[in-house]
């Protein structure tokens, strides 16, 4: 009520001059967020995304898939921007970034696309990527993941072997980060050589968090096409190598004496071999 | 390529087997509406396994491709639809879902997983865990915020400077109780409340221009620990001593997600330390939120901590002083459940200074007939302030601020001396009640273009019933960089000469501004037209000014870069009984900034401002690049009216820190010059009424270098300072019209060492030599030198004996110059069951000795003004103490 009564009293008193700048802004944002399409997810899943996860030094986060049976968003390392969240006192031990919107991956299952969304360095990224087609093999082993029954299955996956175990009790054909394509969600999904996991953690259904239906893909950051996006680290690495050479250099360092190395663990995705083909 | 060849090779090797499969076709549909269903999947089973696997498309339709059909089922599932199961065999080429009665729903399952990271790092923000911040003598949240790294705490204020920058708050889990008054929560929160403090770089308090308005502000975030919440947390003391000495405090804190509230109550009359002072002397100011850096001169701060021990060097009065002081405060906010947010603040605070004061001629040689005057002076001071906020976010990007605030200031002042044989009698009292309203709205328009209206706005009412009058100010639209000629004009209406005089009348006071910020591709342009009217009267001296400023800036700033264009024109009239001029003159003011935050906390700032205004040009340079190095260089050109506070600086200050070790070198480097400001700006209630004597045009010049070396091991518990300094005053016409000059060297070299062994076992101790060279020249050429050396020591221990039942508190100071003093103060604590109890029963001893003629002596090297602890000469007082 204040809001409205504040808003007139200002347009009209105030701020004529103003009123139509306000207005072509107040459309264009709206109209921003028009193209944004609203996910209406049936159901929510979290994840504890853990990557060295058999090592002590794991680092985990939870990321959360929203879905519905057409599309789905996970997304996860999403925070009060920017920020660097370090697992020790320095990125040895693992540090991941985190932003306002945080890294997307959107499956449209209708159009067979994944968009993504990425953070490198203070950097957002954005690109888009046919859906993945995975050769599942399914096995007749069952565990329990939570409360759900769950079937195990395995893939390999641009350079590594997977196992994971789906449940038929949610009947769409989806789960974390780029994996789909069981009989049944993904709750459980892990990469063979220790690397990469996605842990359950837990399920809504239907949703009760409203923020959560709120989500959507947010395309902020650079727009760029795929073969840059999976560059977008080593890119950032190199921008951030140059400003602090140059900062070295300002503060009377030696010419030459500046040296910067990555120590990053190995990217989820080690080849793209499938997209040759 | 490859697969395929070797999927036609396959196809080559086992043509036999593929032969050997069967291919059904189907289409499912939704039984109510008959229309086909996409995205079902089918499952073929055999047993309990799934054997293949396909989605309808999005006509519904479907293929199985399966061998042995006899022995397998298919199953048909989707969300909101009951599964159907047929035996393969009996698949029709048509099947029907029921929509099921109810959604299938599920409960929460959640996983605790712990993680353990000691220090964070994101932009602007790092967190350090409480953990590593606690040494086994940190009492309250003051004890642990000192040991973040770049942080100094002033022990007597309890102001707390990160980098060289005070802090502008302290937030209790993100959330603004106190707004300036940060010592409400460092000082009266235990340190058991903290899981972590964050140091938040570039604080808005405006939640919604985070990262938006390029502030230089710091804030601590205080993340409380669960335990400590949903408690009433705190402590109730009572104590009785001889003769009539009373010493109360109840802290009542309690914090919950949703309401927090900070309690006090207190008061002695033992000259003990209390937070109303500082609370008084702060509580009322309006918080700044200028959308650009405003470049805000950073002050030169040397160490920061010369507490007592260094307080010791020029002195030429002699004070005894008693003190009672009374404190009631209380603070609270309170979040709704739609983001709206409740905060009030209400504090009251009274004290009243009695002090005798000798002034001798030479202050080196005291004896009975060396003393020209003997004033004895009685101070009151009164404050009532109380501010109510509520303000509402809505849908994340639209926010409305309300405030209301009223303060009222009293002073009564008494004198009753005798000068060279003359008895002397003034008196005064000030009465000085303020009202203001307050309105602020924000609209976040997209996510790199925000609006700001009434930033700050005030209507107020301002009276001062002794004197004149009442004035009216009202400011529309103060949008976007904050105006300081806004804030100016208000501290004009306050400024009083001693409070007797005369007084300054705003009588139309009117501000337009209004801004727009507009944001694209990283490139901001902020445009601002604002008019600046002012009148100023002097009724006792028939004189009015009359100011109208209309300005205009222009501001480009980029991720890094701001450059900002202001043009300001004032046309300033002055009537008075002898004189009447009216001078216009155009002002132009250039600023640039750098600002590059790196996420391993090694940011750069540089500001530069070249501004030409009335009758001075004034060039201002300041860099800061924090944990490598932090300077700040200012070179003002000026000539200061009566109405501007300019301040000549010059100097340096340099951090390093060596990173986790927590090993730092502070070392500073200052020198003032030029004439001495009337008010000084920073902290004008404090200096207002102690600084007569600076009414007088005084020439004062400081040069002062120092370095502290600090270093923190929280493990072990061990803190080490060391700090030696020089300092050289010099200063003409102290008083006006005697043509005395001073000139004041002074070295010191100060050394503080502590240990804590454990909780039950730490110690603390220090000491500080200063010699001092004091060279005083008549108008007629005399000169005279005098030579001090000062010695002080301390030391403080705290000893606790069978398991905390008994804690002995030991406080003992010791100085010599000329005439040795010290005291010593020690307490003893008892708790009959410490695990349990929280009675805690005390018994406090305090005795101030001496060697010299005179009982008592304090004496300060602070021209501008300070406010002297009660000394009470001897003291017994039992206190007991409920711990909540």
């Amino acid at each position: 009520m204040w809001f409205w009564f504040f808003n007139y009293i200002s347009m009209r008193f105030f701020l004529t001059p103003f009123f139509y700048f306000t207005l072509i802004w107040t459309s264009a944002s709206q109209s921003q967020e028009m193209s944004q399409e609203n996910l209406n997810p049936v159901g929510k899943i979290t994840y504890i995304y853990k990557s060295l996860w058999k090592n002590d030094g794991a680092l985990s986060r939870d990321a959360v898939l929203l879905f519905n049976d057409n599309r789905s968003l996970f997304y996860h390392s999403r925070g009060k921007a920017p920020a660097l969240l370090v697992n020790g006192f320095n990125c040895i031990d693992g540090c991941y970034e985190v932003d306002k919107i945080g890294r997307l991956v959107l499956k449209d299952f209708e159009k067979d696309s994944l968009q993504l969304r990425e953070i490198a360095a203070y950097e957002a990224y954005v690109s888009s990527e046919a859906l993945p087609k995975l050769d599942w093999n399914i096995f007749p082993e069952i565990k329990k993941v939570g409360r759900f029954t769950c079937q195990m299955a395995t893939t390999e996956f641009r350079g590594r072997e997977y196992t994971a175990w789906f449940t038929t009790d949610i009947p769409i054909s989806d789960g974390p980060w780029k994996f789909s394509g069981l009989p049944g969600m993904i709750l459980e999904i892990s990469s063979d050589d220790g690397q990469y996991a996605f842990l359950y953690k837990s399920v809504e259904m239907p949703i009760n968090d409203k923020d959560s239906e709120r989500i959507v893909f947010t395309d902020d950051g650079l727009k760029v096409d795929f073969e840059t996006f999976i560059m977008a680290d080593e890119l950032e690495f190199e921008k951030a190598k140059k400003e602090s050479e140059a900062k070295w250099l300002s503060a009377g360092g030696e010419p030459g004496g500046f040296k910067m190395t990555r120590t990053v663990p190995e990217p989820i995705e080690l080849n793209y071999d499938d997209r040759k083909d | 390529m490859i697969g395929r060849i070797k999927f036609l090779f396959l196809f080559f090797l086992f043509p036999a087997h593929l032969l050997a499969q069967n291919v059904f076709k189907g289409t499912v549909y939704d039984n109510l509406s008959q229309r086909p269903e996409k995205n079902v999947i089918v499952s073929v089973y055999e047993g309990k396994n799934i054997v293949f696997f396909t989605k309808t498309a999005s006509n519904g339709s479907y293929a199985l491709s399966f061998e042995n059909p006899e022995s397998k089922t298919v199953v048909f599932r989707k969300m909101g639809f009951e599964d159907l199961e047929v035996a393969l065999n009996e698949l029709q080429e048509k099947s029907y879902l029921a929509r099921t009665s109810k959604e299938r729903e599920f409960l929460d399952e959640v996983v605790v997983t712990a993680e353990k990271n000691y220090m964070r790092s994101k932009g602007d923000t790092t967190t350090y865990q409480a953990d590593r911040l606690r040494t086994a003598a940190a009492t309250t949240v003051e004890d642990l915020i000192q040991n973040i790294p770049g942080v100094s705490v002033d022990k007597l204020t309890g102001a707390i400077r990160y980098r060289n920058r005070e802090i502008s708050n302290i937030l209790i889990d993100g959330d603004n109780i106190t707004d300036k008054n940060y010592q409400l929560v460092s000082k009266t929160l235990g340190q058991e409340s903290a899981k972590a403090i964050q140091v938040i770089e570039g604080y808005s308090g405006n939640e919604l221009l985070k990262n938006f308005d390029r502030t230089n502000n710091v804030a601590l975030n205080l993340q409380t620990d669960e335990k400590y919440r949903n408690k009433i947390k705190g402590s109730i003391k009572a104590g009785y001593g001889f003769t009539d000495r009373y010493d109360e405090n109840t802290n009542l804190i309690f914090i919950s997600k949703k309401a927090k509230t900070i309690n006090i109550a207190s008061y002695n009359n033992i000259g003990n330390y209390s937070l109303g002072n500082v609370i008084s002397s702060r509580n009322f100011e309006i918080n700044s939120q200028p959308l650009l850096n405003q470049n805000e001169l950073e002050q030169i701060n040397l160490s920061g901590n010369y507490d007592k021990q260094l307080r010791l060097s020029l002195f030429n009065t002699i004070n005894i002083l008693e003190n009672d002081d009374f404190t009631l405060s209380t603070n609270q906010t309170y979040n709704f459940e739609d983001n709206a947010r409740m905060k009030s603040n209400i504090t009251y605070y009274k004290d009243n200074i009695s002090s005798s004061l000798f002034e001798t001629i030479d202050p080196y040689d005291i004896n009975d007939n060396s003393i020209i005057s003997d004033l004895h002076t009685t101070n009151q001071r009164e404050n009532f302030d109380a501010k109510i906020e509520f303000s509402n976010i809505r849908l994340d990007r639209e926010e409305i601020l309300l405030r209301a605030q009223f303060k009222n200031r009293q002073r009564r002042n008494f004198e009753l001396g005798v000068q060279n044989n003359e008895t002397l009698s003034v008196s005064s009292e000030i009465d000085n009640p303020e009202v203001r309203f307050m309105a602020d709205y924000t609209r976040r328009i997209n996510p790199k273009t925000a609006l700001v209206l009434f930033n700050n706005s005030t209507i107020s009412s301002l009276t001062e019933t002794d004197r004149i009058l009442s004035s009216y100010n009202l400011h529309f639209l103060d949008s976007l960089p904050t105006n300081t000629v806004v804030q100016n004009l208000d501290r004009k209406v306050y400024k009083n000469n001693f409070g007797a005089n005369y007084a300054y009348k705003i009588t139309a006071n009117n501000v337009l501004t209004a801004g727009l910020l507009f944001t694209k591709y990283d490139l901001q342009v902020n445009s601002l037209l604002s008019t600046d009217n002012a009148s100023l009267e002097n009724p006792l001296r028939n004189q009015t000014i009359t100011n109208f400023s209309p300005q205009l800036q222009w501001s480009f700033f980029s991720k890094e870069h701001t450059f900002s264009f202001l043009a300001k024109a004032n046309r300033i009239g002055n009537k008075s009984e002898t004189q009447s001029t009216t001078n216009f003159e155009i002002s132009p003011q250039v600023n640039y900034q750098f600002k590059r935050i790196t996420p391993r906390l090694h940011d750069i700032k540089i500001d530069i401002q070249a501004r030409r205004s009335l009758d001075f040009y004034d060039f201002y340079l300041n860099s800061d690049i924090p944990m490598f190095l932090a300077s700040n260089y200012l070179y003002l050109n000026n000539n200061p009216s009566h109405f501007y506070y300019l301040n000549n600086k010059i100097g340096l200050n340099a951090l390093y820190g060596f990173g986790k070790s927590g090993f730092e070198i502070n070392s500073s480097l200052g020198y003032d010059f030029g004439k001495r400001p009337l008010i000084d700006n920073l902290s004008f209630y404090e200096n207002y009424y102690f600084n007569e004597v600076l009414e007088k045009e005084n020439d004062f010049r400081t040069f002062r270098a120092g370095m502290e070396f600090k270093k923190y091991l929280a493990n072990l518990g061990t803190n080490m300072e060391l700090m030696p300094s020089y300092t050289n005053i010099r200063s003409e016409n102290l008083l006006e019209g005697d043509g005395n000059t001073n000139n004041l060297q002074n070295y010191r070299l100060r050394f503080n060492i502590g240990a804590a062994v454990s909780n039950s076992a730490h110690i603390s101790m220090g000491s500080m030599y200063g010699y001092a060279k004091n060279t005083q020249e008549d108008i007629f050429g005399n000169t005279q030198n005098t030579y001090v050396h000062n010695f002080s020591g301390y030391l403080n221990a705290r000893l606790a004996f069978f398991d905390e039942r008994l804690i002995f508190n030991i406080q003992n100071e010791y100085v010599d110059y000329d005439i040795a003093e010290g005291f010593l103060y020690s307490s003893i604590i008892s708790r009959f069951k410490p695990e349990n109890s929280r009675f805690e029963f005390g018994l406090n001893f305090k005795n101030i000795f001496n060697n010299g003629s005179l009982s008592v002596r304090r004496v300060t090297n602070n021209f501008l003004y300070e406010k002297e602890t009660t000394v009470i000469p001897r003291l017994l007082l039992l206190s007991v103490n409920y711990i909540l």
